[in-house]
């Protein structure tokens, strides 16, 4: 469908297709693989603490097995963390932020300003470690905007300039 | 404002008639948890009967003990402008609100509360916490001048007058009657429901009592032997649709009649309302800005008879509160056209040209299903479950074609203040959602999607989100940009 419509033909709406987006920032890589590193690490914890009371399960074929699977997995997860980490993205426009992600199932969500309510700075333990934080955006719609693997100061900066810009709207 | 304060300064508990209310509710909620594992011991055998007796009554001791504790337990008060609420039976929770904060103060009153002069009391609040608070009764002429508080608070600090409900409004001319629905519209309401989807629900019902007194080693089998070897034939298959299908009727006529019985839709000033109920008389309000998209539809037989089925989708205050919905069954195309010209100021809906979505919202689904098909069929046929695979068969065959009429209705355009949304199966589905009550945009891909240049839009809204599926990759962009134009170009509040 074409805008035909007269009213706004004469206007050039900016388009999200030209947008270069924002990388986060290079650690987040690590966090997200040590989050996978520490899932994978507790599911085979877990495993064994099982194995201690039915012992079939630490007999060699089948540990062998099972060892084989979870090296396989692990490695699987870890390419497409690497993967979902090049996929990632964001960016600052005057009246909005689009952020993107998926690897496979791609999408872009775009936050107007002037529909955000408030805004969160949030840090998680792995995180904490590398002084990365993420920004949630809250707006009416419900699902909450969440912009990960940003560095604490920008994701500080990000803030304070959403804030701005909420308020500066709301002043209008 | 400050005269009355006085009043709810102090910590003010619920009325009396909140312990049997909660006693009620709780009791209820055991009971319903309890049903199967209470039919399965019935069932199974008389020996049992008197430890059932003292599970009850151990349950009921404890229900009564709990509203009691909770009864006590719960109070509010208001202090410097901020509603205090104390709650929680096992550990305490208090909770403030700034009166500011509070989106609406509603009442609710079944037959209990009427005979005791009661209300229950529900309280909204703004914003994306899942607050709502509900208090079980409260003393009707207290109820009535705590929302008096709250909404002068709220006049107050806001400079906005806020429309105040009908109770504040002496004057019953205020409100101009759209619809009201009398004895054989709820008749026709309830013959016209969508009783093959209700018949199947009671289906799966019968199917999980069955299984669950299965399960609970009961032969059910057995019962059934005095009765004639039962022959599997098309007439029984009838049969039991019949059955099914009139109790599905039945159900549904009863819900219909409890649930909208005299209804009234009326409009005031700058507003909507509805007022229905049998034994509980409800009241549901939304205001004009606070309503983010409107829609209506219809089924199969409802369309012979051009009923409609219109919602008013308006700002949910919390995720579980869904009774903010206004549903209003039974709407003639001119009761519809009178609402959307008073929220929409006499727009032509019908003038705004929509666009059809791309053919593979059917074909991609028809392919997956027919692959999901052939190998679990082929997986049944092996271990020789034929009536499974029928049935499946069926089913996926049902879901293809639904999926087709689907394809065909959906369609999607605006004028560059309002977009339409058509769709359904049978019936008529449309949706109205004025651009600038957007809230965040959405585009999605799939690797499929991908491929072929195609895209899902979903637009939420305060009140839901709308999908528009499978549209040109360039569309779902342009639609994109020019949305978040309206958005960002007005100053209009969504709310």
């Amino acid at each position: 469908m074409k805008f035909s419509n007269e009213q706004i033909k004469s206007l050039q709406l900016p388009s999200i297709d030209v947008i270069e987006y924002e990388k986060p920032d290079i650690a987040y890589r690590k966090v997200l693989m040590y989050s996978v590193l520490i899932f994978a690490f507790v599911l085979l914890v877990g495993y064994f603490v099982v194995g201690y009371f039915a012992e079939k399960l630490l007999t060699l074929p089948i540990l062998m097995i099972v060892m084989l699977t979870w090296s396989i997995l692990t490695g699987l997860a870890i390419i497409f963390t690497v993967k979902s980490y090049d996929n990632l993205g964001y960016a600052l426009r005057d009246k909005d932020i689009l952020s993107k992600s998926g690897v496979f199932f791609k999408s872009i969500v775009i936050v107007p300003f002037n529909r955000v309510q408030h805004s969160e700075i949030e840090q998680g333990p792995i995180e904490r470690l590398f002084g990365l934080a993420e920004l949630t955006l809250f707006t009416a719609g419900g699902d909450d905007e969440t912009i990960s693997g940003l560095s604490f100061d920008k994701a500080q900066m990000l803030k304070n300039y959403i804030t701005a810009k909420v308020a500066a709207d709301e002043e209008e | 404002m400050k005269k009355n304060d006085g009043e709810f300064s102090v910590p003010t508990r619920q009325s009396y008639v909140a312990i049997i209310m909660i006693l009620f509710k709780t009791i209820n909620i055991v009971f319903r948890q309890l049903i199967p594992v209470l039919v399965v011991i019935l069932l199974g055998g008389s020996e049992k009967f008197d430890y059932i007796l003292w599970v009850i009554s151990v349950i009921a001791l404890l229900s009564m003990i709990y509203a009691i504790v909770n009864f006590f337990r719960t109070y509010f008060y208001i202090q410097d402008d901020e509603l205090v609420m104390h709650t929680g039976v096992f550990s305490h929770k208090k909770t403030i609100i700034p009166l500011e904060r509070i989106q609406s103060v509603n009442f609710e009153q079944n037959i209990v509360h009427q005979i005791f002069d009661v209300l229950k009391l529900n309280i909204d609040t703004a914003g994306t916490e899942k607050n709502e608070f509900q208090f079980q009764a409260i003393d009707a002429q207290k109820a009535k001048r705590l929302r008096e508080i709250i909404m002068a608070g709220k006049k107050v600090s806001t400079g906005i007058a806020l429309n105040t409900f009908d109770e504040n409004q002496p004057n019953k001319s205020a409100y101009k009657e759209i619809l009201s629905l009398g004895f054989t519209d709820l008749l026709k309401i309830g013959l016209t429901e969508n009783h093959i989807r209700s018949g199947g629900l009671i289906f799966v019902f019968f199917l999980w009592i069955y299984q669950n007194l299965q399960e609970a080693g009961l032969d059910v089998d057995e019962y059934s032997e005095e009765i004639p070897e039962w022959e599997w034939g098309i007439n029984s298959i009838v049969l039991i649709v019949f059955v099914f299908l009139m109790i599905s009727i039945l159900i549904s006529l009863g819900r219909t009649v409890i649930k909208y019985f005299d209804l009234q839709f009326l409009r005031f000033d700058n507003g909507f309302k509805i007022v229905s109920g049998i034994f509980t008389k409800k009241e549901v309000s939304a205001q004009d800005h606070k309503i983010q998209f409107i829609s209506w539809s219809d089924n199969l037989l409802r369309k012979i008879i051009g009923y409609k089925n219109l919602k008013l989708h308006q700002t949910k205050a919390s995720k579980a509160n869904k009774s903010q919905l206004i549903q209003i069954p039974g709407c003639k195309a001119h009761h519809i056209q009178d609402v959307v010209d008073t929220i929409f100021d006499n727009k032509d809906i019908n003038e705004i040209e929509v666009e059809r979505v791309s053919f593979f919202y059917f074909k991609r689904f028809a392919m997956i299903w027919t692959g999901i098909l052939t190998i679990v069929g082929l997986i049944l046929l092996w271990f020789e479950l034929y009536n499974q695979m029928w049935i499946l068969t069926g089913l996926v065959i049902m879901m293809i074609i639904g999926r087709f009429l689907s394809y065909r209705k959906i369609a999607y355009g605006h004028d560059g203040q309002l977009l339409v949304l058509k769709g359904g199966i049978f019936g008529d589905k449309n949706t109205i959602l004025p651009l600038y009550k957007v809230q965040t945009v959405k585009i999605y891909e799939t690797p499929f999607l991908r491929k072929k240049s195609l895209c899902t839009l979903i637009l939420r809204t305060a009140s839901g989100q709308i999908t528009i599926p499978y549209l040109p990759s360039e569309s779902g962009r342009n639609l994109g940009d020019f949305i978040l134009y309206k958005i960002e170009s007005t100053h209009r509040k969504w709310m």
